[in-house]
């Protein structure tokens, strides 16, 4: 239990920042308050997307979690994920893609779905061994690169693999045949979510109770202690920053083919990020990813109710995401004020 | 001159329960009261895990007791942290130096000092002065990452003495201190009080607290069961070694051991130094390592037969630590190689994975971060060794066979007498503890080769018997034991050293 005392703090903190920010700036604080709080789960529509999007959050956060267990800060989730996405998107699309890819069915979806995980892992790979071989930080490395590749890909939607058709900056949407239906519409609510779940689940049991697992960790806590009881801690990092990516590129995969059917311009919108401090809610443990996803996802669409409602724009995402790093910093450089006090004996 | 006084102090470690694994608590003190006065040399002593570190820690505000004040100069304490703790005039040496391993050692010893503007010079300039006065030997530009473990301990020490504290509080400091530098050390201790700073020493060595300190509080079992000035021990007569061994350990096991560890130079029964095995089964063949940070060694060569424990002593500045590092695979050479049996390793290949797989076990000088790790559950810690070789390893691929291990795990726990749970943290057990779950944990791997460095540093009497009783019986089942040491009082020890040999300047004989 006092494990989870920290992270709820951190997140109720934020909470509390977000809930007075949207009432104070509101004409009627009242109706925006009831909107923050009822409408996520006054139709199924809003419940729905809510899930969804938590599931996509389970997935990039399960990733983030593994970095963080191998001692890694993975940084570039959000080009890992938007790169993932447009290579299924060009690969699902329906009548182009590359020459050779023309094969239809289960076999497209398969080569689809591998080809955004093998980008996703490419992308946190090379951080994870510059970091391994020549002691470069990933947190700069990981970053730079992120930052480097969204042009790259914003050049690519907006240019040569744009839909001529479409007024839209993004490419072709994705034949129907490889779009993961509804479980109920109009919510966008899919497969995806109990994938999620399950990679999560599995994280978790590959992460306590499998020796590979063991050793990443060990790696992770104990960087010196894990090389003298013979295990590759340069081995283990570039393991955790690549199954870190690849995660990252399933989630890719699932934003296009279960909720854009398209990859547009600037597509993850924070979703990187908002796993990382998902990952950081839960302190690394995959189970408690779920729960940590499910609230971030909901405290995102209260948000953008209630902004609806108060009728002003507001980039609920990245105020989400700047209040919890914000808390969970705070209480990881052990400023005092949110320190546990002493109670005198 | 404030005084400081300990009130009836408790602390009680509380473990959750989990699936198979009740919860418990366990009492490292018992309501210890207990005084320090500015100016004198308090030695603190007792066995390993006796609440000595736990009750410094609470001191110096490491740890919150459960129950209990620290007064000082009158004024009532609740050190919520070591800044608390420092503020009212108490420093303290770790046993395990708590430094950043980034920063140089200047750069450690003068962290977290007040003020705007940072003199660098004049911090220099100060802290050379203290290193002067101290007779401390230090790089202060080296960084502390490349320090081996008795340069960190002088590091934190010049840390603590840089705060000019009221109450110094020194975690067995001579453990890793060379014997010539003992006594300097120690005279130094004796200036400083005289000027008025209240000394806390933990110390094993009894002779060296009977002879220096001017009070001695022993703990037993979380509990004080003495506390005098050494000048009057129980016949109103300076107290002797052999009282303090007595209040230590009253069932009388030091006493005899006493004797074992004595400087025996017949050779009553040496490990393998009477017939010989044909073959070494570890051999090191010229290894030369020239690092910049530290003393290097250079060509050396010996070889380690089945069942003999073979010795290797040096003072500090001999390459000792070198020496370390490059047989367990820390450090690369820059030439020669180790034999493993008939596998030869080259150079480059001299790796802890590579001598681990072929039957090495290691048990290294830095136990809180080589050997263990503070933030490593104990099951974790145990489990390293099983998991390398695949000991645990079951169905489906991979699968941890979590009741081989916590069978293993429970089993060294009880063994070794640790009553915690396997969750506990390593860094809760006091350095004995987590050096004998060293030794459990790479003796039940079966090795050929054993490579202990400083095995005893910071071990009891009670303790050093129960190790080197350990090392023979393996040395007996035909393992070949290696100690790195600089203890050269025991270089002659042929009760316990098949051979002995001398490290100097980086050179073996």
């Amino acid at each position: 239990m006092r494990k989870l005392v920290q992270p709820a703090c951190a997140f109720a903190f934020a909470l509390a920042v977000i809930v007075a920010l949207l009432a104070l700036s509101s004409e009627s604080p009242q109706r925006t308050l009831v909107a923050f709080f009822a409408k996520p789960l006054s139709s199924w529509w809003y419940a729905g997307n809510l899930l969804n999007v938590a599931g996509l959050l389970i997935l990039a956060g399960t990733g983030s979690a593994f970095a963080l267990r191998a001692g890694a800060f993975n940084l570039g989730g959000e080009a890992q994920l938007y790169a993932s996405a447009l290579v299924a998107a060009v690969i699902l699309a329906p009548t182009g893609g590359p020459a050779g890819l023309a094969a239809e069915g289960f076999p497209r979806i398969a080569f689809a779905l591998a080809s955004a995980v093998a980008t996703g892992a490419l992308v946190a790979f090379i951080p994870g061994v510059l970091k391994a071989s020549l002691r470069v930080s990933e947190l700069i490395t990981s970053f730079l690169l992120s930052a480097a590749v969204t042009p790259v890909l914003d050049w690519l939607i907006s240019g040569p693999l744009r839909d001529p058709e479409q007024n839209l900056l993004a490419t072709r949407a994705i034949d129907p045949a490889f779009r993961i239906p509804p479980i109920a519409a109009p919510a966008l609510f899919n497969a995806s979510f109990f994938v999620a779940v399950g990679i999560a689940v599995c994280g978790a049991l590959f992460l306590g109770k499998t020796s590979p697992g063991y050793r990443i960790r060990i790696s992770g806590t104990a960087p010196e202690f894990a090389r003298y009881s013979g295990f590759s801690v340069k081995g283990a990092t570039i393991a955790g920053m690549t199954v870190s990516g690849a995660l990252h590129g399933l989630a890719g995969f699932f934003a296009v083919a279960g909720t854009w059917y398209m990859c547009h311009s600037g597509l993850t919108s924070g979703m990187g990020w908002g796993a990382l401090a998902c990952a950081l809610m839960a302190r690394a443990n995959p189970l408690a990813v779920i729960p940590a996803a499910i609230l971030y996802s909901w405290v995102e669409t209260a948000t953008d109710a209630a902004s609806l409602s108060a009728r002003f724009s507001f980039d609920s995402s990245a105020l989400v995401q700047a209040v919890i790093f914000l808390v969970i910093s705070v209480q990881t450089l052990g400023i005092p004020f949110l320190r546990e006090k002493r109670r005198r004996p | 001159m404030k005084k400081a006084e300990l009130r009836d102090i408790r602390k009680v470690y509380g473990t959750q329960s989990s699936p198979g694994e009740p919860g418990g608590s366990c009492t490292a003190l018992d309501g210890v009261s207990l005084d320090f006065l500015p100016g004198e040399m308090h030695a603190l002593l007792g066995e390993n895990g006796a609440g000595k570190s736990t009750l410094v820690h609470i001191f110096s505000g490491l740890n919150r007791p459960t129950a209990g004040c620290v007064i000082i100069g009158g004024k009532e304490h609740f050190f919520s942290s070591p800044r608390d703790a420092l503020a009212a005039g108490v420093a303290m040496v770790h046993q395990r130096p708590l430094l950043a391993p980034g920063l140089s050692a200047l750069d450690n010893v003068i962290l977290g000092e007040g003020g705007f503007f940072l003199n660098r010079r004049k911090a220099r300039l100060a802290v050379g002065r203290i290193a002067r006065d101290w007779g401390i030997k230090l790089d202060l530009d080296a960084p502390v990452a490349a320090l081996p473990p008795a340069d960190r301990l002088r590091t934190e020490l010049l840390a603590a003495l840089y705060s000019k504290p009221d109450f110094l509080v020194l975690d067995e400091p001579t453990a890793v201190l060379a014997p010539e530098e003992r006594e300097a050390f120690l005279a130094s201790v004796r200036r400083a009080c005289s000027g008025g700073v209240g000394v806390i020493l933990i110390t094993h060595r009894l002779a060296e607290a009977a002879r220096w300190a001017d009070r001695i509080t022993v703990l037993r079992h979380g509990k004080l069961v003495y506390s005098s000035t050494t000048a009057q021990g129980p016949v109103g007569e300076r107290v002797t070694e052999d009282f303090l061994a007595n209040l230590i350990d009253p069932d009388g096991v030091t006493a005899t051991v006493a004797t074992a560890t004595g400087n025996n130079t017949a050779d009553t029964g040496a490990h393998g130094g009477g017939i010989r095995a044909a073959l070494p089964v570890f051999a090191v063949r010229q290894l030369t390592s020239k690092p910049n940070d530290r003393d290097g060694i250079e060509s050396v060569s010996f070889e380690a037969y089945p069942g003999e424990i073979v010795g290797i002593f040096g003072l500090r500045g001999s390459g000792l630590e070198t020496l370390e590092d490059v047989i367990t695979g820390m450090r690369k050479p820059q030439s020669g190689d180790i034999m493993v049996g008939t596998e030869i390793l080259h150079q480059k290949s001299i790796t802890p994975a590579r001598l681990r797989s072929r039957g090495v076990a290691i048990i290294p000088s830095d136990r809180a971060f080589r050997g263990a790790h503070p933030n490593l559950t104990i099951r974790d810690a145990l489990t390293a060794r099983g998991s390398g070789t695949g000991a645990y390893i079951g169905r489906p691929p991979f699968a941890i066979r979590a009741s081989v291990r916590d069978a293993f795990v429970l089993g060294a726990m009880r063994d070794e007498g640790i009553d915690a749970s396997p969750s506990r943290r390593m860094g809760a057990l006091s350095g004995g503890q987590v050096q004998r779950l060293m030794l459990a944990r790479e003796l039940a791997g079966f090795p050929r080769v054993i490579v202990c460095a400083s095995p005893e540093w910071g071990l009891d009497i009670a303790g050093v018997s129960r190790l080197r009783s350990r090392l023979t019986a393996a040395a007996t089942a035909g393992c070949a034991v290696v100690v790195l040491s600089d203890d050269m009082d025991s270089v002659n020890d042929r009760s316990f050293y098949a051979r002995s040999l001398i490290l100097s300047e980086g050179r073996l004989p």
